[in-house]
């Protein structure tokens, strides 16, 4: 019977299990049938009497008063040292920030894999229009790398970047295009679509270790201060 | 600051009423150097704090010691704790903490209503009495659980100090299971263990006294 368990062979319950019908711990099923079989047994009843006697003794026992004077002798040992302006001011933006944070970030697992789902779509988008443009016979990767970049310094041109637009145009650049360019002839579609992939992945990575690393309930072991005492 | 509802600018200090706010937000307000919320949280916590480690140790004159020793030690380090936990948590861990320390080093002695059996003077009788805060029973009621609660504390005294420190923070203080296991670092199943093995014991040592 699937309440058999909580019976002994005469079918009394255990001293455990009194005790669990006292605390309040018991499944309701199973408090049923010992509530059921209490009312035929003087013997289970008087033990949970004297359990509740021992729960209640417990409950009651005070609160011990310290001497007097005990708040001062700390307050005597006590550093006080207000915060600057500015450290109460920063502290107040990291927690606003914070809130605002764990206000807008997901909250349970599916929430998170949405999100991350979400941010790798502009990767998956991008690497199969870039896919789809290199199956062109007319577009080769070099063309095509060579057509970003141009658009590319066009573009951080007009915003007035002329830092990051120096910096495109150096050998360096230069060379990570030649070598990217390389890698796609020789590698082909595959060693494209693994470039892409290898990027995604990293991207979710970095989600799941910032998400784990701010938004993760702290284990049982953690310290209650940010450093141990 | 508030991790429940949000930021708010705190009125002046004369204007607050400290017995309404958050343990969090009393600790907010000591790290801007408050002295009252200090006083708020000695004032909250010392009659829980001291209890706790006078039933643990069995000696008033060092459970106000190492009571004092636990303030200072939280409250000095106020900056760094984390508003996420709760304060109570942390408070009753190091008081805890504390308490075992001091057991590894020495016997405890007899816990008694009337002071400890080994005073000699009438001073130090005074310094080993119990005094509870307060009792408002008939005077046979008093005699009763007086003798009741000797015998209980007595019987708390005999239990190993994990057992007795699970027993307290879930019957005294009321705290749930997982806030002991947080409390005392060890796991949930484990405080079970303990809070079940002390009751045990205890109702053992009280067969006598059956109601």
């Amino acid at each position: 019977m699937e309440n058999q368990g909580i019976m002994s062979e005469t079918y009394h319950p255990t001293a455990d299990r009194l005790e669990a019908l006292v605390e309040g711990s018991l499944r309701t099923e199973d408090r049923v049938v010992l509530e059921s079989h209490l009312l035929t047994c003087p013997a289970c009843q008087t033990q949970v009497e004297e359990w509740r006697a021992l729960f209640s003794a417990l409950s009651g026992l005070p609160q011990f008063e310290p001497s007097l004077g005990f708040s001062e002798r700390v307050m005597v040992r006590v550093r006080i040292s207000p915060r600057a302006a500015w450290q109460q001011a920063w502290q107040q933006w990291a927690h606003q920030t914070a809130a605002l944070v764990g206000r807008i970030a997901p909250k349970t697992n599916r929430g998170w894999s949405v999100a991350a789902a979400l941010l790798a779509l502009p990767l998956i988008l991008g690497g199969s229009a870039v896919a789809w443009l290199v199956s062109k016979s007319y577009i080769t990767p070099g063309t095509l790398l060579g057509y970003t970049r141009d658009s590319l310094v066009e573009g951080i041109q007009g915003v007035g970047s002329t830092a990051v637009t120096a910096v495109m145009q150096t050998d360096i650049a230069a060379w990570i295009v030649t070598n990217a360019a390389g890698f796609i002839s020789t590698a082909g579609m595959s060693g494209l679509g693994a470039m892409i992939g290898g990027a995604g992945i990293a991207t979710m990575l970095s989600i799941w270790v910032l998400y784990r690393n701010l938004f993760r309930s702290p284990s049982r072991e953690s310290d209650y201060a940010l450093f141990s005492l | 600051m508030s991790g429940e509802s949000g930021l708010q600018p705190y009125p002046p200090p004369r204007e607050l009423d400290y017995s309404s706010l958050t343990d969090q937000q009393v600790v907010l307000l000591a790290r801007e150097g408050r002295e009252r919320a200090f006083r708020e949280l000695i004032g909250r916590y010392q009659r829980p704090v001291f209890s706790l480690i006078y039933r643990l140790v069995r000696d008033r004159e060092k459970a106000e010691d190492l009571a004092q020793d636990t303030f200072i030690k939280v409250l000095n380090a106020i900056d760094r704790y984390d508003p996420q936990y709760k304060f109570s948590s942390w408070i009753f861990k190091i008081a805890h903490n504390t308490g075992l320390d001091h057991l590894r080093r020495r016997e405890p002695e007899t816990l008694s209503l009337d002071g400890s059996p080994h005073a000699r003077t009438a001073a130090e009788v005074e310094a080993t009495t119990i005094t509870p805060a307060s009792h408002d029973e008939t005077p046979e009621q008093y005699a009763q659980n007086r003798e009741l609660g000797t015998e209980i504390e007595s019987a708390i005294g005999t239990l190993r100090a994990e057992y007795r420190t699970a027993i307290l923070l879930c019957h005294v203080e009321g705290r749930p299971y997982e806030e002991i296991a947080d409390i005392m670092d060890v796991p949930l199943g484990t405080v079970k263990t303990y809070i079940h093995r002390g009751r045990k014991e205890l109702m053992q040592r009280l067969e006598h006294l059956r109601i």
